[in-house]
């Protein structure tokens, strides 16, 4: 039905046209779901696009066709390509909120949608949003009509996308990381849903995605792709079982993944000489150490956040984080799971004192700081660091590198010969030393972190707290920075407070876990047992909903019950 | 310098041209007159433009090309004088105001809110009618009227930054918040600063100008472009070249400053950058 | 919450910093009387050489200068509720009916200044974003920044020369009552207004380009557009209605300078406005016309603001649930 033939993309620049998808293949049969798999930059958004005829106005297609039941597409005019858009081909964005035009209400949106291609009433229109929404079992359709995208969850918005996606029966649905930014419940649901209208409509689906599980829940097909090149392609049980390709091989590898614990995970290597793992850890890695007794204990922590939504808006109480307790031997890793809005990251700023607790203890090495003063928490913060979630926010774009990782040793002093303690760090988290001079945005993602990493390791503390430390990384470099956390680890001695919504990172790096859910611990405990046998509803619903590579859905949610 | 010059648009090179040219009139500018700016000459009333006198003479017979380079140096005074007040205490109070304790930042912002409602001329306006005029009063009064705006961008720009993680990185390392300020917060802040710095400088000399075209800005004999357009109004049909040449000198700096300000605000605005 | 009370709730929310700001600016304009330099009793008197003691103290105790602070502030507030704003010093005459009389003409002019200048800005905004980067988008660029650029007064003195000078169509300055003759009220509306407009129709461009071009990179236009819809209707329902929201901030946050700008405009064509009370109160120290004035012109300004943080919470349906 669909074959992209030898498709090649370009960027416009000002020395000349820049090659950024080449030469890709691929078909797709009707009512077939297709994985295409690739890490950011792969090229596989562009060529997703390129198929639609939505690229950017400075990107276009150099060589092949796109040959749509029997048409090329590329030989369209826009009139013609509008007629087939969103009738016969349709797409689902990675954002949904973003992807909804945030001045109309969503029941206004889908009716557009539905009247763009068929000429019927507003009245009739209606009737058959609301009856797309329910067939996705939404709750109370008439209610999220009304609505305003901001008023409703990434997951709600994301079904009205696909409502509108699906409202003309198209044949061919392409989904562009349609589950990213959703949480893994919800993801579930969504992935449920494309499953089930693929079944029932009939459409062929391009599921694009960066995550593998994804593609193993839903795929037929799957074509991975790199550099812009199409690597390879095979069933999903051929590439899961036996991938052809290196890079394929090593995608899979570098992955955590539930059930299947490592010590290191391999990596891929990548172009950029500065990537590269730091040269001592590759051979032996330390041997663990020894938990020792508690560092940290937070007993019965509150923080209730009082929210005005407008002057005549009554008060309105929000507890983020609910008589919370939990305890971290020395040396030990402990993480900190949950979806978003569940209070880890109230939790990770109350322990820091980033914010005030309303009641509660959090004591380190057995002395009470939830009331210390500043000044006399201050000898205390030498002790403690943080490597937070965002790389490229998490660094001020105004200091070098050398300056950044000098700042704890500026603020609490104590460091006779600071330019030997920074390249001694750059040595650790395994960065060239000539990256002092320069400036943050001169890095990748996964460098920066590897210098805030440093930051964090300054002042030799005994306790990091990781606050989605790795969540905004490509597989490959997570992997990295995941090998280089436990390293470092046994080299210095260091506790961890590893915070993340991702399950399978959190089994890979954790040795005991809490499971927190509406500002709750709802479980913990050690993490084989956790997620051998989790005790807790909430927790299997959680660990049911991650995808797993080699276990079919229905399997794992036996095995959990 | 000059290859900085020359890498920029061609608007943009001229402007700064012309503005260097502006301000070293305003300091050299008595030296270049080539008649006495004060001298009455009954005989030699509102004449058009001669060998004698290039851009002819005012009401009082005096040479108008001599009057407008003298004019130059209050204005510029003015303006760069209340710019550099209006930033000081703007950033000052928009710091304090997002990073202060709650209740000085709550009055601050308040007191703010309620100044920005005021149209600038209208508070100059009432400010310069009632006590003297003058350079300096001018300067002082222009520079609080313009500290407000200062205050909310600083402000909102402070804000924005406390949300980047990078401060709460310091904030976690136990940094003194002097630290914080000057070291996270004010260099991340500039850009926005520079882009109002330039805005309102031109405003400045609008406002300047206009309080002097109401005949409450710079007292004569003492002559401004403000002033010498208001004067000007009056002989319209007479001579109107003599409303014209300040009214030209005076729009071009201000247009030349607002290309410099796009253009900065183009080269600051991070989303344009990397 | 359902729609409509949210609506309601905003509303009576704008309505009422509304009413505070105007409080506070009421304040504000009591204390002008002890900022102000100079006695006004002395002002007041001042044509007889060196008044009597007697003679003094009668004026005080006639404007009840004589009394605390507090009663004569309270006695002041009772007064602008019920729009008494007392008599000229030199004229006698009551200010409250001046203010009456001089009101509408700003508020005329200043609306059909906006009008002009939305009727202006916005295709000319539209044009330049649609044609980004061409020739037709530097050169509407390039005008808008000259239209920032220059001075009222000077644009003004340029349109007298061209339209009234050279041209004859147009009368230079001046107003006519609208009861009296019509056609020649609006005649003499024109230049004024056009000149008052020019600024901010070259504000409203500005803005509008931008916020044009940033709404043509978002999300869910490309959503749009993979739904099939046509570019005319992407741009005229979906972008348009998007990038209508700062353009209206834009308008505003330009409202300060358009009250500024009267000040200017009405002493460059004699209009008979506010700001001309103004100005004439202050050179000749009429304190209770200033405050009668400042008072007005204030009033104006806070009514304009709120009736575009009304339309602002009607475009965007984010605006009336969040902030304050």
């Amino acid at each position: 039905m669909l074959s992209v033939e030898g498709l090649s993309i370009g960027f416009q620049s000002q020395d000349g046209v820049v090659p950024t998808v080449q030469n890709v293949s691929f078909n797709l049969s009707a009512g077939e779901v297709l994985g295409l798999v690739g890490e950011s930059g792969s090229g596989k958004t562009l060529t997703s696009l390129g198929v639609i005829g939505l690229l950017p106005p400075n990107a276009s297609v150099t060589a092949g066709r796109v040959v749509f039941e029997g048409v090329d597409l590329l030989s369209l005019n826009q009139a013609e390509m509008r007629k087939l858009r969103g009738r016969r081909i349709s797409m689902i964005f990675q954002d949904p909120v973003a992807s909804l035009d945030p001045v109309f209400t969503c029941g206004d949106q889908i009716i557009e949608a539905i009247q763009l291609h068929e000429k019927i009433g507003r009245g009739e229109a209606y009737r058959r949003a609301v009856a797309l929404l329910e067939r996705e079992h939404v709750k109370d359709p008439a209610r999220v009509m009304r609505s305003y995208p901001h008023e409703l969850s990434g997951g709600q918005c994301q079904r009205i996308m696909i409502a509108m996606a699906v409202a003309s029966r198209p044949q061919l649905i392409i989904a562009d990381e349609p589950t990213t930014a959703l949480d893994v419940t919800v993801q579930r649901q969504v992935l449920d849903i494309l499953e089930r209208l693929n079944e029932e409509v009939g459409a062929a689906i391009l599921l694009i995605t960066h995550d593998l599980g994804v593609v193993y829940e839903i795929a037929d097909r799957v074509i991975v792709m790199n550099g812009g090149r199409l690597l390879e392609e095979a069933t999903r049980d051929e590439i899961f079982r036996r991938p052809q390709h290196d890079y394929t091989k090593a995608l899979l590898d570098a992955m955590p993944a539930l059930g299947k614990r490592r010590d290191r995970l391999p990596v891929i290597e990548r172009g950029g000489a500065t990537d590269a793992p730091r040269a001592m850890a590759s051979a032996a890695p330390p041997a663990p150490r020894e938990p020792g007794p508690p560092i940290l204990e937070v007993r019965d922590l509150s923080k209730t956040f009082l929210i005005k939504s407008g002057m005549l808006a009554q008060t309105q109480r929000y507890q983020a984080v609910d008589n919370v307790s939990l305890s971290i031997a020395r040396h030990t890793t402990l993480g900190l799971v949950g979806e978003s809005g569940c209070g880890k990251t109230s939790l990770s700023r109350l322990i820091m004192r980033l914010t005030e607790p309303d009641s509660g203890q959090i004591l380190f090495n057995g002395t009470d700081i939830a009331q210390l003063s500043e000044r006399r928490l201050f000898p205390v913060r030498r002790n403690i660091a943080m490597v937070f979630q965002n790389p490229f926010g998490s660094l001020n774009p105004r200091l070098s590198v050398q300056e950044a990782i000098s700042a704890p040793m500026q603020i609490h002093g104590g460091v006779a010969d600071r330019p030997r303690r920074v390249a001694d760090l750059l040595d650790a988290v395994g960065l060239p030393r000539n990256a002092g001079q320069k400036y943050p945005h001169e890095f990748s993602g996964g460098q920066r972190q590897r210098i805030a990493i440093a930051r964090a390791l300054a002042l030799n503390p005994s306790l990091v707290i990781c606050d989605e430390a790795v969540s905004a990384l490509d597989v490959s470099v997570q992997a990295q920075v995941l090998n280089l956390l436990k390293d470092l680890q046994a080299e210095f001695a260091l506790t961890y407070l590893f915070i993340s919504h991702d399950l399978s990172v959190v089994e890979h790096i954790s040795d005991t876990i809490a499971v927190m859910r509406a500002g709750r611990i709802v479980e913990t405990g050690p993490a084989d047992a956790i997620f051998a046998a989790p005790q807790e509803e909430y927790t299997r619903i959680l660990l049911a909903a991650v995808p797993r590579i080699g276990i079919e859905r229905e399997d794992r949610q036996e095995r959990l019950q | 310098m000059t290859l900085f010059l020359l890498r920029m648009r061609p608007a943009v090179a001229a402007s700064a041209l012309l503005l260097a040219a502006v301000v070293a009139i305003a300091i050299i500018g008595p030296a270049l007159a080539p008649y006495n700016p004060y001298e009455i000459q009954h005989l030699k009333v509102n004449q058009p433009s001669s060998p004698q006198h290039w851009l002819g003479t005012d009401e009082f017979g005096r040479d108008l090309l001599s009057r407008l380079l003298i004019g130059i140096r209050p204005t510029v005074m003015v303006a760069m004088g209340a710019t550099v007040i209006a930033a000081a205490f703007g950033t000052f109070l928009g710091i304090v105001g997002a990073y202060g304790p709650r209740l000085v930042s709550f009055g601050i912002m308040r007191s703010v809110d309620i100044l920005l409602a005021f149209p600038p001329i209208l508070l100059a306006l009432l400010a310069v009618g009632f006590w003297q005029s003058g350079v300096v009063s001018l300067m002082a009064v222009i520079g609080v009227v313009y500290t407000p705006h200062f205050a909310r961008i600083a402000q909102s720009s402070t804000l924005q930054v406390m949300q980047q993680e990078y401060v709460q990185a310091e904030r976690s390392m136990g940094a003194s918040p002097l630290r914080i300020v000057f070291r996270a917060i004010l260099p991340n802040i500039l850009s926005p600063l520079m882009v109002q710095a330039t805005l309102t400088i031109a405003a400045a000399i609008l406002l300047e100008s206009g309080l002097s075209f109401l005949g409450l800005g710079i007292v004569p004999p003492e002559p401004s472009w403000g002033q010498m357009i208001g004067t000007a109004r009056s002989y319209l049909s007479i001579n109107p070249m003599y409303l014209v040449w300040p009214a030209l000198c005076l729009a071009m700096t201000v247009l030349a400053i607002n290309i410099i300000g796009d253009y900065l605000r183009d080269l600051l605005d991070p989303r344009l950058r990397q | 919450m359902n729609a409509l009370a949210g609506i309601l709730a905003f509303v009576v929310q704008k309505l009422a910093t509304a009413l505070t700001q105007l409080f506070v600016v009421a304040t504000l304009v009591f204390s002008i009387m002890y900022i102000m330099p100079g006695d006004p009793v002395l002002l007041l008197l001042g044509s007889e050489s060196s008044p009597s003691p007697e003679t003094i103290a009668a004026m005080r105790s006639r404007l009840g200068l004589d009394q605390p602070v507090l009663t004569q502030y309270v006695s002041w507030l009772t007064d602008v509720v019920r729009f008494d704003l007392g008599n000229s010093i030199l004229g006698g005459y009551s200010v409250g009916q001046v203010v009456a009389d001089n009101l509408p003409r700003t508020l005329e002019l200043g609306l059909a200044a906006i009008v002009i200048a939305s009727l202006i800005g916005v295709p000319v905004g539209i044009a330049a974003a649609l044609n980004r980067g061409t020739l037709v988008d530097t050169a509407l660029t390039s005008m808008t920044t000259i239209g920032i650029s220059v001075p009222v007064y000077i644009l003004g003195a340029l349109l007298i020369i061209l339209f009234s000078l050279q041209l004859g169509w147009l009368p230079s300055s001046g107003y006519m009552d609208i009861g009296r003759n019509a056609p020649e009220h609006f005649r003499r509306l024109v230049l004024p207004a056009f000149t008052l407009g020019f600024g901010l129709a070259a504000s409203i461009a500005r803005m509008t380009r931008s916020s044009m071009l940033e709404i043509l990179n978002r999300d869910f236009i490309r959503a749009l557009r993979a739904k099939g819809m046509s570019e005319r209707r992407i741009i005229w329902q979906h972008a348009l209605r998007n990038a209508s929201i700062p353009v209206v901030t834009i308008i505003g946050l330009q409202l300060g300078n358009l009250m500024g700008g009267t000040v200017l405009v009405e002493a460059m064509f004699n209009w008979p406005g506010l700001s001309t009370l103004l100005v004439d109160a202050v050179s000749s120290r009429d304190y209770p016309v200033v405050q009668g004035s400042v008072l007005a012109i204030a009033a104006l300004f806070i009514f304009i603001n709120l009736a575009v943080e009304l339309i602002y919470g009607l475009l965007d349906p984010r605006i009336r649930r969040r902030r304050t």
